[in-house]
């Protein structure tokens, strides 16, 4: 099948881009003028085109059989409206018009309705926004929606799992404040684009979540030193130690002058994913190990020699 | 095991402390002998090494059946012996700059080719760990697409009089310096640039230019090139802008930004220790000298005449460096 990949030069565009070139489907890339395409694959087919020009869309579209959207916004909240669900509106409504059988669109695990939206996050909000024009209503296609968790691998491009990385790849001992207190589901990228492989086929419809098992800071943490050169030793405290021993310690080092900082951050307990029991470890495909997600993410960041 | 043996023509300090040295210290190759045309120095040189010194390339040549040459001598001599020893079959690694303008290079690359052997010319910057891995990050297109890249280059002034001696050096500090950069550039680029602008000024007064500055397009990314004779410890740093991130180099430290991720490394290496607040590198045993010249004898011992810069290299940083002499309107070879 053709198929009008968006986002195709971002993180998940590349990988699926590579996964594609593997299977009998054919990738047509969708990108911006402004896009650096140096990074797309050997041959692959590009279509000049923006979320914001309806004319664009319909051009873009019109000798293609799938359409598998991945392009957001995904750090500039400015552009999360206009991008995300302006932009998800005018393609699906372009699509309409268009001869298409297959329609794949990348969510985010707390868009799923099995799952509680952060009310704060404005990405998350922009792809809840999306449920309804996807849900909601009749297409003359067939309709897909991924929700993956925290996805880890390889082509970061944009070194958005890097800061994860970093400080254990520069310290011997990792200990608090180098991090903070956090949890995670991990799913490797693989799992990610294997199922819009599925959901291209016609082998998945509907909602599909893409989850791993939910895991401990510690867990993440180790593994990642575990595939990191320099062999840091990662020691985990309990929250209590970062509440009452490192937040005055950093709040002290602040009033002497020697942290830009005060402590108040270090108290920061992210949630990178998770989802309650049930849902863990859901996908269309035969999951990858969370471990190879972080292996595989530690050694392309060593190839492109930020290691 | 066979070992390569090595003639090292000129007995300067780039000869005693570098070549003799890392020739001596690679496993298959030894240093039997030198040409020095200095008598004094080449009885104090043949005291030291041990080895037959020469008065000039022929009589090595003749009384030793060399597999290398390496030439350590001043430019306007770089030429003759090139080619006297290709045309002995020998491996050879030129010291840079590789000549005195970019036709005389042309006829070394010419006699190269008509003999089967290994050419290098001694390019460093490139093996400097920090290059290496802006190399990396920069091949891999992590800085997206390449904007502009600033390059200064501000070394003391040197020691020896021919630098200063138009017929013998070839130019002054744009002859001298540049090379290392545009090697690099090249290795990046992959193509020659467009000079479209340069100037030449006489900071000290001296016979050569001790100041040049050249603008280039490589494709379509500006690159501007500055050097100087002006320091008591030289500088010489790399700034590359790309429309996703951005890198600075030297020999020492390389730091950077991608999509605001920052990262910094110390000849090559990440920090043992990084605080956010204060870091701690690892010691580094780095030693680029040696490392290019081992390279370089590792491609003459497998016959592998793809090194990091061959003599075709040097032909084309010969054309970039005549052409910023032409653009700035001054005849390099020549008086002022």
């Amino acid at each position: 099948m053709r198929v009008l990949v968006t986002g195709a030069t971002g993180f998940i565009g590349l990988n699926l881009l590579a996964a594609l070139e593997e299977t009998d489907h054919e990738p047509v890339a969708m990108v911006r003028p402004s896009s650096t395409t140096t990074r797309l694959p050997d041959g692959v087919d590009t279509v000049e085109a923006d979320l914001s020009d309806t004319d664009s869309l319909t051009t873009a579209l019109a000798d293609v059989e799938g359409v598998v959207h991945l392009a957001a916004a995904v750090y500039d909240t400015a552009s999360m409206a206009t991008v995300n669900t302006s932009g998800t509106e005018r393609l699906v409504e372009a699509a309409t018009r268009g001869d298409i059988d297959r329609f794949v669109f990348l969510s985010t695990i707390g868009a799923h309705p099995e799952v509680p939206a952060d009310a704060e996050s404005t990405y998350q909000q922009s792809k809840v926004a999306s449920e309804e024009l996807l849900f909601g209503r009749e297409h003359p296609f067939e309709v897909a929606a991924i929700y993956p968790t925290y996805i880890f691998g390889p082509r970061d491009y944009r070194l958005t799992r890097y800061e994860h990385v970093r400080p254990i790849a520069t310290n011997r001992v990792l200990v608090p404040p180098l991090y903070t207190d956090a949890k995670y589901n991990i799913v490797h990228v693989d799992d990610v684009v294997g199922t819009v492989g599925r959901c291209l086929d016609g082998e998945a419809t509907g909602r599909q979540l893409v989850t791993g098992p939910n895991l401990t800071n510690g867990q993440v943490l180790k593994a990642i030193a575990r595939h990191t050169p320099g062999k840091c030793r990662v020691v985990t405290v309990p929250y209590g130690a970062i509440r009452w021993g490192v937040k005055p310690a950093m709040d002290l080092l602040h009033r002497v002058g020697i942290s830009p900082v005060p402590g108040e951050g270090f108290l920061e307990r992210g949630d990178f994913g998770t989802v309650r029991p049930a849902l863990t470890e859901q996908a269309p495909v035969d999951q990858r190990p969370w471990e190879a997600a972080l292996s595989e993410t530690v050694e392309w960041y060593e190839a492109v020699g930020l290691l | 095991m066979t070992t390569l043996a090595v003639g090292v023509v000129g007995a300067g300090w780039m000869a005693t402390d570098y070549h003799v040295p890392a020739f001596t210290s690679h496993p298959r190759t030894r240093v039997v002998a030198f040409a020095e045309r200095d008598a004094d120095r080449r009885s104090t040189v043949e005291e030291e090494l041990s080895v037959p010194g020469y008065d000039d390339i022929s009589s090595m040549l003749a009384a030793h059946d060399l597999d290398i040459v390496s030439i350590c001598t001043p430019p306007s001599t770089h030429e003759a012996i090139f080619i006297a020893a290709v045309e002995a079959g020998c491996h050879v690694l030129c010291e840079k700059p590789l000549a005195l303008s970019a036709e005389s290079a042309s006829r070394m690359a010419d006699a190269a080719a008509a003999a089967d052997i290994v050419t290098q010319i001694g390019y460093l910057h490139r093996y400097y760990r920090n290059y290496q891995r802006a190399m990396t990050i920069l091949s891999n297109d992590l800085l997206g697409d390449l904007v502009e890249i600033t390059v200064a280059h501000h070394s003391a002034p040197p020691s020896q009089g021919w630098y200063y001696n138009p017929t013998l050096s070839g130019g002054g500090v744009a002859r001298d310096l540049f090379p290392h950069s545009l090697d690099v550039l090249f290795e990046l680029f992959d193509e020659s640039p467009d000079v479209t602008d340069a100037s030449v000024r006489y900071l000290r007064d001296r016979n050569v230019e001790d100041a040049a500055r050249a603008s280039m397009t490589f494709g379509d990314v500006p690159v501007e090139l500055s050097a100087t004779w002006t320091q008591t410890e030289g500088v010489s740093r790399v700034l590359v802008v790309g429309t996703e991130g951005w890198l600075e180099l030297d020999s020492k430290t390389l730091q950077g930004d991608v999509h605001g991720r920052p990262f910094e490394f110390q000849q090559g290496s990440l920090p043992l220790v990084d605080l956010g607040i204060a870091n701690l590198f690892p010691a580094s045993d780095e030693d680029a000298h040696t490392e290019r010249i081992h390279d370089f004898a590792d491609h003459a011992v497998a016959g592998d005449p793809d090194t990091s810069a061959p003599v075709g290299r040097g032909v084309a940083v010969a054309e970039v460096i005549d052409a910023v002499y032409e653009r700035s309107g001054v005849d390099p070879r020549g008086e002022r």
